[in-house]
């Protein structure tokens, strides 16, 4: 999936150990978590998880011990930074459970590792499922961008060139990278589909052609809808990922400066039988 | 469980040393049940116990073959160990040490600096900083709380032998005494193109990051002087250390506006 050496290799893993073990407790768990929204004190953390203080009392002391809370001169709990952040990643692995049967039979294509282990900023989407409730929300996306269009195609957009060329002249800023591993098979009706697209100045519309693409993007500035290859490494265009929130943007973004960075100038789709 | 908790069954998967060390020895081959029970000198019922539960999780798969191999999101969880790994092992830093205004991509990218020493040591610190910019052949970018006049002396050599600096300073960078003199005497602006070396500015540095083709600097915002604390660091030559610090660098100066050094505050 990655060919960059990684470092999971080189480490051990002894401090996380300590630190899962102290977290798979249901309880211990669900008070670090209130802990991020409010501080609150022993009485108020009892009432909250239905145990006797004695119970969360020995929870709160085995947080307070790992560093992951502590406790204020008020008498009251309030957690870490480490704490707060152990957190915020757990999120990843919420978007991991969560997606469980998508990525039974998905993978993350060509993500590079940074990216990756970003991907609790994915956690708030929703998961569009069918190729036609696909169609008509990439339409709205669409209809709604107003700034920009950032797309990763592996086959061309055929269903959104229509709105897409309906927003040329309001000034729409739109950047394309296709693949070369892009599954082309009528090239005589491509070039016409694509005809909008020749006949486009640069400073509205750019592409880009990178060695090969999977995952598959959308972005303006108040929609990302992102998608993943099959296991055959196919782009599963009929599933996708879609969100209005700011880190889901942001992650796809980055996503695409990356590939924007390392694709090449735009040449002719070659025919593929 | 509802389903907010649902990162909470991934702790209790992972708070076994030895599912861990599957998961680990997996990251680099597929293997045989079997071949799992010999490395861990354990009966293959009760290697299975912990195979099957992996793969009822779904952090492993089964092939054809029999054998077992990581899933996409096995992997993908895999990869965030190293954070755990970062902050456990530094979380007393980070009780008096907080992100700052960095953003949460590097906050989830955090295990990349796994691989780097922690130098407590101011004076060494400095030392470190000043042999890094000596040796480096490319590049050199920096953002700082202050700069030492003798650095001018470096910068100038370096950009003679063709090494690209940059600097990003902000509101609470500091230089010594006489900066504005020494900055108009050398003539930057002036004599030094941009491309080569170029400064610009922030409102406020609370991480400071440096940045060369082989090294890289972090450190992180003091709590109670609300700024990027130079006492004490993290130093490394890893590379996914070296490119955390690329990465962030280049995240500030991307918003930053230029600036002329010789406008720093001096005390």
């Amino acid at each position: 999936m990655n060919s960059k050496p990684n470092i999971l290799n080189k480490i051990k893993l002894d401090t996380s150990y300590e630190l899962f073990n102290n977290l798979s407790n249901e309880y211990r768990y669900k008070i670090l978590l209130n802990l991020l929204k409010e501080n609150a004190n022993l009485t108020k953390i009892s009432k909250e998880t239905n145990q006797s203080s004695q119970t969360i009392l020995g929870h709160l002391k085995k947080l307070e011990i790992s560093g992951l809370i502590q406790k204020l001169s008020d008498g009251n709990y309030s957690r870490t930074l480490y704490g707060k952040s152990i957190l915020i990643k757990t999120k990843s692995f919420e978007f991991i459970t969560k997606n469980q049967g998508f990525f039974k039979d998905h993978t993350f294509g060509e993500i590079p590792t940074s990216l990756l282990t970003c991907m609790g900023m994915l956690s708030n989407a929703e998961f569009v499922d069918g190729t036609v409730a696909n169609f008509e929300r990439w339409k709205k996306i669409i209809e709604n961008a107003n700034n920009f269009f950032y797309g990763i195609f592996t086959q061309v957009p055929h269903r959104t060139d229509v709105s897409l060329s309906n927003k040329f002249e309001s000034g729409l800023k739109i950047k394309l990278i296709f693949g070369k591993n892009g599954i082309m098979s009528n090239y005589e009706e491509l070039s016409q589909k694509l005809h909008f697209i020749n006949s486009t100045p640069q400073e509205i519309l750019e592409r880009r052609m990178a060695e090969s693409v999977f995952v598959n993007l959308m972005i303006t500035e108040n929609h990302a809808c992102l998608m993943f290859p099959d296991r055959k490494n196919r782009t599963d265009a009929s599933r996708s990922f879609i969100s209005t929130d700011i880190d889901f943007r942001h992650w796809c973004l980055d996503f695409f400066s990356h590939k924007w960075t390392s694709s090449e100038p735009f040449s002719r789709f070659r025919r593929f039988s | 469980m509802d389903e907010s908790y649902s990162g909470y069954d991934i702790f209790k998967e992972l708070s076994s040393p030895i599912r861990l060390e599957i998961m680990q020895i997996l990251h680099k081959n597929e293997c045989s049940i079997s071949y799992l029970a010999k490395k861990f000198q354990i009966s293959i019922p009760a290697i299975q116990r912990h195979t099957d539960r992996l793969l009822l999780s779904g952090l492993i798969e089964k092939q054809n073959n029999g054998a077992v191999t990581l899933s996409p999101i096995g992997y993908a969880t895999l990869e965030q160990i190293s954070f755990f790994e970062f902050l456990s092992k530094h979380k007393k830093y980070f009780q008096d040490h907080t992100f700052g205004n960095l953003p949460l991509q590097f906050i989830h990218r955090l295990g990349e600096l796994i691989e780097s020493e922690f130098i407590d040591a101011e004076m060494l610190a400095w030392e470190k900083q000043r042999n890094c910019i000596f040796t480096t052949e490319k590049f050199s970018f920096g953002m700082t709380t202050q700069i030492p006049l003798e650095a001018y002396d470096i910068f100038l050599n370096k950009v003679k032998e063709g090494v690209i600096l940059r600097g990003i300073v902000g509101d609470n960078t500091i230089a010594a005494k006489g900066n504005s003199e020494l900055v108009k005497k050398i003539g930057i602006h002036k004599k030094i193109p941009i491309e080569k070396m170029e400064w610009r500015k922030i409102d406020r540095i609370r991480v400071f990051v440096i940045a060369t083709e082989n090294e890289g600097f972090v450190s992180f915002e003091d709590k109670k002087r609300n700024e990027a604390d130079l006492s004490s660091i993290f130093y490394s030559r890893d590379p996914e250390f070296c490119n955390w610090c690329l990465d962030v660098f280049n995240h500030y100066w991307e918003t930053a506006k230029s600036f002329d050094p010789s406008k720093l505050q001096e005390r």
